[in-house]
C-alpha cells in the first residue's frame, strides 16, 4: 500500500511537472532523438552571409546536440524552380525562405504555424504587425525572417547650405514636409525630398498595422490615408519639392541623362534602404563632397513603419514541425539569431543590412552600441521611439498580383499626378477591385 | 537447314536503324513518358505539393485559359512565327552563300570553315545570354543611322516589329548559320563535278549552273536546314515563348500558371511548330512528275537555245579564222 501510494505520488508530481515544463517554453518539448533537419536561405552570394549561416547552424547544434542541420543550396535566380524540383522529389527542406507566401500556400508547401506563433514566448518579441499583417485567411503560414527597414538619407551639406537644422530622431511626417519646403530650391536643382513612397509608407505611419494599400492581414484599405498619401505625392512632385528631373534637365545640369540626382547630392531627404548606405558612405561623398547621416523614417499617429521583409515557411511535409519551428527561430527571426548575425557581421567588418524583426531591447542596443556615428541616429530612433514595424505585404497578401496589375495598368498614380482623376473619386473603385481580388485569391488558395 | 540470308536492302536498313538506335533509346528512356505525361498534365490543374504531385481534372480549361485569359502567350507566339519567317530566310540564304564560297578551292579554307562554325559553340551556351545582355549581338550602326526608326515609320507595326527585331539581332542571326553552312557544304561536295563541266561545254555560265544544277541538287539540304533552323529558333533559351512556358511552370494561384497551364502552352506551341514544319516541307517538296516533265522540257528548250547560240558562235569564230 505504501509502495502504491509513493508511486501514485511520484506520478502526480510528474504530471504536475509536464504542464510546468510546457508553460516554461509554451510549446511541446523538443525531441531527444538524433535527427537531421534541412534549411534553405537565399543571399549566399552576399559578403558575410555564408559565414552567418555557418555561425547560426553551429549555435543551434550546440543548443540541440541531437539535431544535425544541413544547409540546402538553391540558386537564388531560380529559387522557385529549385523548390519545385525539390518538392517533386519529396525533398523540400524542413525550413526554407519563399519569395511569395501565397504561392507556397497554394502549392501546399507551407505548414500552418499559427499555433507556434501564438504559443512560443519568443514570438511575443516579434513586432506585432509582423504577425497580424502576414495572415492568410486568418492563419500564419509564414514567419518574418529578417527585414530591410526604410531609412532617411539626410544630406547634411544641403541642410547646412540652407541654414536648416537637422530634426530630432523622433520627428514626424509633418516635420518632414515642413523641412522639405525649406530645403527645396528647384531653381538650383536642389530638392527637399526624393523617392516619395508615401502610398507605401503612410498606412503604417497613420493606421499602425497596415502595409501598402492599407493591407491589414484581412483586407486592403483605400481610405483617407491612401488618399492623403497619393495626393501628397502629386503635390510634392508638381511643386518641385520632390526631385523629379527630366532626362533633358539631368543632361543639362548633371551632364548625364541617366544620372541619379540623389546620388549627385541633389536631394536633402532621400528615402532608401540599408543596402544603399555603403554607396552614400563612400562613392557619393567622394563624388559630390556631400556628407550624409541616416535617420529613421518620420513618425505618424499610428507609430508604424513599413519594412521590406524576407519570409520563411516550415515545410508541410516535415516530420519534425516542432523542431523545424525552433530551427527557423534560431536561423533567422529569434533574438539569439539576430545577435549572432550582428556579431558575425561585425567580426567580418561588414555593416549589418539585414535587420532584426524582433523588438528585443538587447538586440537593438547591440546595434546602437556598435553603430557608426552616421548610422547611430537611425538605430537610436528605432530603439527609443517604440515603432511597430509592418512587413512589406506584396510577398504575403492575397490578391496582391491582381490589384497591382490593375493599379499599374490603369496608371492610377500617373493620372492623379497629372490631375486627370482625383484620388477620392477612384478610391471606391480600387477598394472594390481589392476586395474582389482577395476573395477570389483566397477561394483558390484555401477553397473558401 | 539454310540460314536466312539478309538482303542488301535489309542490311542497309539495319545500318540505318543502328544509327537511329541511340536516339531511340534516349527517346524511350527519357522522353516518351514525359511527353505523354505533359498531355495528361495539360488537362489537369497540377500542384507540386510538399507531398508530391496533386492532379485535379480540368478538361480543356487550361487551353481555354491560354486563348481567352492569358495576356501575353498568344501575342508572343504570333510574334515568334513572324520573326522566325524572316530569320529563317536570312539564315538559309546567308549560309548557302557562305557554303558556296567555302567550297571554292582557296587556301586556308579549313581555317575559314572553323571560323564560321565556331559561333555555334558559343550560341549553345549561357555565354550567349551574357553577350546579348551586353549588346554584343547588335550592330551599332543600325541604331546610329536610325534604321529601326525608318522601318517603324514606313511599315505598319505588324511588319515593322519583326524586321527591326531582325536588324537589331543581325549578328546573332548570322551566328546561327554554323550548322546550316556545314550541311550545305556536304550537299555541295556531293554534286558531281562532271555535271558542271558538261553544262559549261553546253554554254551554261555560273548563274545558270547555280539555278539549274546547284539549287535543285541542294533541295533536300534546304529542307534539312529549314527544319533544323526552325527547331533551333524555337527552342533556344532566348526565345520569349520558351521563357514564358518555363516561367508559368513555377507560377501558381492568381498569377496564372502551374504545370497544367505550362503543359497546355507547350502543346499549343508544339502543334503550331508542327504546322510550320509541315508548311516548310510542302514548300521544298520535289515537284510532281508532270511539273518535273514541264521543267525538263523547258530546260531542254533552254539547252537547245544554248546549243544553237554556241554553234553560231563557233561558226563566227571559224569564219574569222578562215579569213585570216
Amino acid at each position: 500500500m505504501k509502495k502504491l501510494l509513493s508511486m501514485a505520488m511520484a506520478m502526480l508530481m510528474l504530471l504536475a511537472l509536464v504542464p510546468a515544463l510546457a508553460e516554461e517554453s509554451g510549446l511541446p518539448p523538443m525531441t531527444t532523438e538524433n535527427i537531421t533537419l534541412t534549411v534553405a536561405h537565399w543571399g549566399q552570394a552576399e559578403a558575410g552571409e555564408p559565414e552567418v549561416i555557418e555561425a547560426l547552424i553551429t549555435q543551434f547544434e550546440e543548443a540541440y546536440p541531437n539535431i544535425n542541420v544541413e544547409f540546402v543550396s538553391i540558386d537564388q535566380a531560380t529559387w522557385d524552380q529549385g523548390l519545385t524540383n525539390l518538392a517533386s522529389e519529396g525533398k523540400l527542406p524542413d525550413v526554407f525562405w519563399v519569395f511569395n507566401v501565397p504561392n507556397a500556400v497554394a502549392n501546399e508547401w507551407a505548414l500552418d504555424i499559427t499555433y507556434y506563433m501564438e504559443n512560443d514566448p519568443d514570438a511575443k518579441e516579434l513586432y506585432p504587425a509582423m504577425v497580424s499583417a502576414s495572415k492568410i485567411g486568418g492563419k500564419n503560414y509564414s514567419y518574418p525572417a529578417v527585414m530591410f527597414p526604410h531609412m532617411m538619407f539626410m544630406n547634411v551639406t544641403l541642410f547646412e547650405q540652407y541654414n536648416v537644422e537637422l530634426p530630432p530622431v523622433d520627428w514626424t511626417w509633418d516635420d518632414y514636409f515642413e523641412l522639405a519646403d525649406e530645403l527645396s530650391h528647384p531653381e538650383e536643382y536642389n530638392f527637399g525630398v526624393s523617392n516619395p513612397l508615401y502610398t507605401d509608407l503612410f498606412p503604417a505611419a497613420y493606421n499602425g498595422n497596415q502595409g501598402k494599400f492599407g493591407w491589414d492581414g484581412e483586407k486592403y484599405n483605400f481610405d483617407e490615408v491612401w488618399i492623403e498619401a497619393v495626393e501628397k505625392r502629386a503635390e510634392v512632385i508638381n511643386n518641385k519639392i520632390c526631385e523629379w528631373m527630366t532626362e533633358e534637365e539631368k543632361e543639362t545640369v548633371l551632364g548625364d541623362p541617366a544620372a541619379w540626382p540623389p546620388g549627385k547630392g541633389r536631394s536633402a531627404m532621400h528615402i532608401d534602404w540599408p543596402w544603399t548606405q555603403a554607396m552614400f558612405k563612400t562613392t557619393v561623398p567622394q563624388e559630390t563632397g556631400c556628407e550624409f547621416v541616416f535617420y529613421p523614417l518620420p513618425l505618424g499617429d499610428g507609430m508604424g513603419e513599413l519594412a521590406l521583409v524576407d519570409n520563411g515557411v516550415i515545410s508541410a511535409s516535415t516530420a519534425y514541425p516542432r523542431e523545424a519551428w525552433e530551427l527557423a527561430k534560431w536561423m533567422s527571426w529569434g533574438p539569439m539569431a539576430a545577435l549572432k548575425r550582428q556579431e558575425t557581421y561585425r567580426s567580418l567588418g561588414y555593416p549589418v543590412s539585414r535587420m532584426p524583426v524582433v523588438s528585443t531591447p538587447e538586440v537593438w542596443q547591440d546595434l546602437v552600441e556598435n553603430a557608426e556615428e552616421d548610422t547611430k541616429p537611425f538605430f537610436e530612433g528605432v530603439m527609443n521611439r517604440g515603432v511597430n514595424f509592418v512587413p512589406s505585404n506584396w510577398p504575403i497578401a492575397p490578391g496582391w498580383g491582381t490589384l497591382e496589375t490593375y493599379y499599374n495598368t490603369n496608371d492610377i498614380d500617373g493620372k492623379i499626378l497629372r490631375g486627370e482623376i482625383s484620388a477620392a473619386d477612384v478610391a471606391g473603385e480600387l477598394q472594390a477591385v481589392a476586395d474582389q481580388a482577395v476573395t477570389d485569391h483566397l477561394a483558390t488558395l484555401l477553397g473558401e | 537447314m539454310k540460314k536466312p540470308r539478309i538482303g542488301l536492302v535489309n542490311r542497309r536498313e539495319m545500318k540505318g536503324y543502328l544509327f537511329l538506335l541511340p536516339w531511340l533509346v534516349g527517346f524511350v528512356c527519357f522522353f516518351a513518358v514525359p511527353l505523354v505525361q505533359s498531355v495528361w498534365y495539360s488537362m489537369h490543374d497540377v500542384k507540386v505539393t510538399a507531398n508530391g504531385l496533386k492532379l485535379s481534372w480540368a478538361g480543356w480549361e487550361n487551353y481555354r485559359y491560354i486563348f481567352q485569359s492569358d495576356t501575353v502567350f498568344i501575342e508572343q507566339l504570333s510574334g515568334f512565327f513572324a520573326d522566325a519567317i524572316l530569320r529563317l530566310a536570312v539564315i538559309l540564304v546567308f549560309s548557302l552563300v557562305i557554303a558556296m564560297m567555302l567550297n571554292q578551292p582557296i587556301r586556308g579554307k579549313g581555317v575559314f570553315r572553323t571560323l564560321f562554325f565556331l559561333p555555334i559553340i558559343v550560341v549553345s551556351g549561357p555565354v550567349l545570354e551574357r553577350l546579348v545582355s551586353e549588346g554584343a549581338t547588335t550592330v551599332p550602326l543600325i541604331e546610329t543611322y536610325g534604321v529601326n526608326g525608318i522601318i517603324e515609320a514606313v511599315l505598319p507595326p505588324m511588319m515593322a516589329r519583326p524586321l527591326s527585331g531582325l536588324f537589331s539581332q543581325l549578328i546573332l542571326v548570322l551566328w546561327y548559320c554554323g550548322v546550316p553552312i556545314l550541311i550545305y557544304m556536304t550537299g555541295l561536295q556531293k554534286i558531281d563535278g562532271t555535271i558542271y563541266e558538261a553544262s559549261m561545254i553546253d554554254g551554261a555560265n555560273g548563274w545558270i549552273s547555280f539555278w539549274k544544277i546547284t539549287l535543285p541538287a541542294l533541295r533536300p539540304m534546304i529542307l534539312i536546314n529549314g527544319v533544323y533552323t526552325l527547331v533551333f529558333l524555337a527552342t533556344t533559351g532566348l526565345n520569349e515563348v520558351m521563357a514564358t512556358i518555363n516561367d508559368r511552370m513555377f507560377r501558381t494561384g492568381e498569377q496564372g500558371g502551374g504545370y497544367g497551364i505550362a503543359s497546355a502552352m507547350a502543346w499549343v506551341y508544339a502543334i503550331c511548330l508542327g504546322i510550320a514544319l509541315l508548311a516548310l516541307m510542302l514548300l521544298t517538296k520535289e515537284r510532281k512528275a508532270r511539273q518535273v516533265a514541264i521543267q525538263k522540257s523547258r530546260e531542254q528548250v533552254e539547252l537547245e537555245r544554248l546549243h544553237a547560240q554556241r554553234a553560231r558562235g563557233m561558226k563566227r569564230r571559224g569564219g574569222k579564222r578562215h579569213g585570216r
